[in-house]
């Protein structure tokens, strides 16, 4: 087996105490392999999405070096350093038009779940499914993670064909998914690891002559559930074969019970979901992860009384333009305090000679500009984290006019090395001049 | 006075023409005026479920979707063929359909919903599909169901001898061989909810050895293996439970669906579970392709308990019912909402269980005033007498309530946080008992004037209708909301609104007549008489029955169902008469099938 030296190898003590299991547990990690082929650097994208747009007056700094941080951007100025703005407004901006639907009869809202694919619904796959896709061949299996904090929302990850990556909306669910679900004890290994083995090498069997028979439509459906599948026994395959090292810790599995859709309990939802993304990228379980903040349409009737917001909904406060500036500018600059949340998650984490957040980027987007126009055009765009030196950071660069956002997604997956010549449809080409460190 | 029309027109008419980028107010709205000009409205009837957002199951390919009205309701193109029958898309059982399954497979019920994929999508998101359809398997899923396959596993085989009729673990040799055939012959059809073919025999057959050999297992543990395999398998985790028998049907081609496909799909939507003793025992009778024997089977489902099940999911999800306790609302001006959340949607229940238990009646479910409620419910709907927190009896005032439509429950869902919300409960009565459509909002939307400008809200929201940007749907739907301005934002009963007496009335124009009425009660008492409120609610029970939306191959048989609704009153004679309709017994093939191993 090869044993790459690793700076930031799994504390397999930490894993176990925060499992609250005996020390022969060991959860089923690898990744040492695909590691050793990029480089030593385990590189990380996540992706956090809302909706409803911004404040841009309080959104964008001026172009050149981050100075005073514009007022929604305030909480992160503690990683100020790390981060890199794309700004909109007047003389550029990166543009979602193209992809909002066929006809471009509706614009945000509408662009929501185009925003990582780069066109319309899910024909094509998002990012983030395929950095995962290359990672798998990789030999790293399960590196997709979709999240999200309101169940029956829209979603930002999708397969080819129209197939949505659902993200998981339930805490105590993904806790189990990550860090209980495939854990075994060594004197069970060989025992257990062969029962699965065989379970599942009876289930993808019968699946793909269900596959056979069904319509052609309904293929993809059973291609979903057959890679899941595989994934599953990829990691199987490779079991036993890593060691936990140091930073790798699951947060106390907490979230049972809490209410996934009253309004009210969206910040502490959203942090046990913080919580167990940056476990899990911490601990080297995912590398590609979408978080679905909200969407919902526009969140009719969520509100925001822990922020003194309690009246009227997001969607009525982003449609009230000037006169509600004051209000969206304080949930606007909520939102990037989460970002800020996970950055600090991840940003004191070492890595070797760097944290966690230098080898990841957390891409934030938002499916509008300005939410009174519904406007695609000037998108708001923040990358947290250089992806390992990829981007240049610090700074607020300016994109020509009408900059496609394909290209945008384009250059995040030439961060993670994966080397597009494009994403999505229409657009070839990349921002890579202008965002490259 | 304002007016309504029904939705009729084609959906192509309500798609925008490609509009520039949205950056100019004016731009948006001259388009807008024009749609408008040209039409009723922005907001017009279209077959549901299709949407620039999200392109669901089923919808059919390629066909184009016209107006299904139901009886009376429209489409006015070409007549409904009799013959035709839906596409039938591929679902993964719900959580709900798998914890009830494995209740009466197995027994079990130790399971929750969270340990399996989160599977219900609210389709409401996507135009005028009002009800919860599971998703596909996404990437983390396939942990889950592992999961909860072992935990079943492993659960049955603490308790064999209870499932499998022959000593567990028996000899070895013969005995082993006839109890290993009895169970894959008698227990596994249950879990695959239909015959084995020699194929799937001899696959767990091999599986079996495996266990027994290569993981020396028992018995009993080699049973407990099949299962765990099983539960895993496409057979069990999904709703095509296909008759081995059929022959490949080609693309486009109306097949009728074999008895256990039938069954299966009789038992999912009438009990949300698998099929009992006596469906499978017609299905292997082969009777069930006769619609007498499946009229028969239907009528013995509705009068089983189980039926309920499927009523309360029914309702529950078309009326948003569980959001209820989540909705937001003032604490300054409601604070008494969160005791009356659970009260209100249990009342619901109760009156729903009441209807369909005794007359099945549909003005009843509209108009009826015979409802339950405790004693801070009947205190909110001005009852005396009440007491105590369980739900009791109650007779509300008809001058204030009348069905469903007046209950606490769909206006304080459908009302705002801190008053009334006539475009929101507009809506939600266009899209769930109309049919009708609504496009996403246009890309500028100027906010009515707030409550400090004076004025009663249907005063303000007039003045905002007069926008064209805003009318064009406005004007369609807020004529619907403003009949219930007689109830504020949890749906309590007043007259005057902002220091002004309310204005509830207006006319609508229904099945081609128009009508006035003054308030609430008298307009779901129109709805209620309405052809075209029937027809919609048929075609409700199809979308749910399905789980997709309706096509113009369903027509003939949603005009057969709502003809039996229209005739009898009886919402449990809509279910027979869609059971045996053609789109129920029968599906259109598509592209690609093949014939099971």
């Amino acid at each position: 087996m090869i044993s790459i030296p690793t700076p930031n190898r799994y504390s397999r003590r930490s894993l176990l105490k925060g499992l609250g299991l005996g020390m022969g547990v060991l959860p089923l990690l690898n990744s040492e392999r695909v590691r050793a082929q990029s480089g030593g650097v385990a590189k990380r994208l996540i992706t956090m999405v809302w909706g409803s747009g911004v404040v841009p007056a309080d959104f964008y700094a001026p172009a050149g070096p981050l100075g005073t941080l514009p007022p929604i951007l305030a909480p992160l100025d503690p990683w100020k350093s790390k981060v890199l703005q794309i700004r909109g407004r007047n003389l550029g901006g990166i543009d979602s038009k193209v992809m909002t639907d066929a006809g471009n009869r509706y614009g945000g809202h509408v662009s929501y779940p185009s925003l990582l694919t780069g066109t319309a619904t899910g024909t094509m796959p998002s990012i983030d499914t395929l950095i995962a896709a290359q990672l798998a061949t990789a030999g790293l299996p399960k590196a997709q993670l979709n999240v999200g904090c309101r169940p029956g929302s829209t979603a930002t990850s999708w397969r080819a064909g129209k197939v949505k990556n659902t993200p998981e909306t339930n805490p105590s669910r993904l806790f189990t998914t990550l860090f209980a679900g495939a854990s075994v004890t060594p004197q069970q290994t060989n025992t257990l690891l062969l029962r699965r083995m065989s379970v599942l090498d009876h289930v993808t069997s019968e699946l793909k002559n269900f596959q056979s028979v069904i319509g052609a439509e309904d293929k993809s459906k059973v291609q979903a559930h057959l890679d899941s599948v595989r994934q599953i026994e990829m990691q199987l395959s490779a079991g036993g074969t890593s060691t936990p090292g140091a930073g790798c810790s699951p947060p106390p599995n907490t979230g049972a019970g809490i209410s996934v859709t009253s309004p009210l309990t969206l910040p502490d939802h959203l942090k046990l979901m913080l919580d167990l993304v940056a476990a899990a990228v911490k601990c080297d379980m995912a590398r590609a992860v979408t978080i679905d903040i909200l969407d919902n349409g526009g969140a009719n009737n969520q509100t925001f009384p822990w922020i003194n917001v309690a009246t009227p909904g997001f969607h009525s406060i982003a449609h009230n333009g000037a006169a509600a500036f004051t209000q969206k500018t304080v949930i606007d600059t909520w939102f990037i305090s989460q970002v800020a949340y996970l950055a600090a998650a991840l940003g004191t984490n070492p890595e070797g000679a760097v944290t966690t957040l230098d080898n990841t980027s957390i891409l934030v987007l938002n499916d509008m500009s300005e939410g009174d126009f519904h406007d695609v055009q000037n998108l708001p765009v923040l990358i947290v984290g250089s992806g390992g030196g990829f981007f240049k950071t610090g700074v607020c660069v300016q994109p020509q006019a009408n900059a496609p956002h394909n290209q945008l997604l384009t250059s995040v997956c030439h961060a993670m090395g994966l080397q597009v010549a494009s994403v999505g449809d229409t657009y070839t080409g990349d921002l890579d001049s202008l965002l490259k460190a | 006075m304002t007016q309504l029309a029904p939705p009729t027109a084609r959906a192509a008419d309500l798609q925008h023409p490609g509009l520039a980028p949205p950056r100019r107010r004016a731009g948006i709205c001259t388009v807008l005026a024009l749609v408008a000009s040209g039409l009723v409205g922005g907001c017009v009837g279209q077959v549901g479920k299709t949407g620039p957002d999200d392109q669901p199951p089923g919808a059919v390919g390629g066909g184009g979707n016209r107006p299904v009205g139901g009886a009376g309701g429209g489409g006015g193109s070409a007549p409904a063929d009799p013959l035709a029958a839906g596409v039938r898309p591929l679902l993964l059982l719900s959580a709900r359909e798998y914890l009830n399954t494995a209740r009466d497979l197995l027994r079990d019920t130790t399971l929750t919903e969270d340990a399996l994929p989160s599977g219900d999508e609210d389709l409401q998101a996507t135009p005028s599909f009002a009800f919860k359809e599971p998703h596909n398997v996404a990437t983390q899923d396939g942990t889950l169901l592992q999961g909860a396959a072992e935990t079943l596993a492993r659960n049955a085989v603490a308790h064999l001898a209870t499932l499998l009729p022959c000593a567990t673990p028996p000899a070895a040799g013969a005995a082993e061989t006839t109890c290993l055939n009895t169970f894959l012959t008698t227990f596994m059809p249950k879990v695959y909810r239909r015959p084995l073919t020699t194929t799937e025999t001899a696959h767990l057959m091999s599986l079996y050895a495996t266990g027994r050999s290569t993981l020396a297992l028992g018995f009993n543990d080699a049973i407990g293996l099949l299962l765990e395999a099983a539960l895993q398998s496409p057979q069990f985790l999904y709703h095509w439970e296909l008759d081995p028998a059929n022959a490949v049907p080609a693309a486009g081609t109306v097949v009728k669906l074999g008895n256990y496909e039938l069954a299966n799909r009789l038992s999912y939507f009438l009990w949300g579970t698998m099929p009992d003793t006596a469906l499978f025992a017609a299905a292997a009778a082969g009777q069930l392709g006769d619609p007498a024997v499946v009229e028969t089977q239907v009528r013995r489902m509705l009068a089983d308990a189980k039926a309920s099940d499927a009523y309360l999911n029914f309702f529950t999800d078309f009326l948003d019912l569980d959001t209820l306790a989540d909705t937001p609302k003032s604490s300054a001006v409601y604070a008494m909402f969160p005791a009356l959340a659970g009260p209100m949607a249990s009342e619901i229940k109760s009156f729903v269980t009441g209807i369909m238990g005794s007359t099945g009646g549909f003005a009843d479910l509209m108009t009826g005033t015979n409802s339950y409620a405790n004693q801070a419910l009947a205190s909110f709907y001005g009852v005396s007498g009440v007491t105590g927190t369980a739900l009791k009896p109650v007779m509300l005032n008809p001058a204030q309530r009348a069905g469903i439509l007046t209950s606490g429950a769909f206006l304080a869902l459908s009302g705002d946080t801190d008053e009334s919300n006539p475009p929101r409960r507009g809506k939600a009565i266009y899209t769930k008992f109309l049919c009708g459509v609504m496009p996403p909002p246009p890309n500028n939307v100027p906010k009515p004037a707030d409550a400090s400008a004076g004025g009663t809200m249907r005063q303000r929201m007039e003045v905002h209708d007069q926008n064209p940007c805003a009318g064009s749907c406005h004007r369609i739907i807020e004529p619907l909301g403003f009949a219930f301005e007689e109830y504020g934002g949890i749906g309590e009963f007043r007259t005057v609104d902002n220091n002004a007496p309310v204005d509830s009335s207006g006319t609508i124009v229904l099945d081609g007549q128009t009508h006035p009425y003054s308030n609430a009660p008298e307009l779901v008492k129109l709805l209620a008489a309405s052809d075209s409120v029937k027809g919609c609610f048929a075609t409700q029970w199809l979308r749910y029955a399905f789980g997709r939306a309706e096509t113009p191959a369903d027509q003939a048989s949603l005009n057969a169902a709502t003809g039996a609704l229209t005739s009898t009153g009886d919402i449990r004679e809509l279910i027979v008469a869609l059971t045996r309709s053609r789109t129920f017994m029968y599906r259109t093939a598509t592209a690609m099938e093949g014939v099971l191993k």
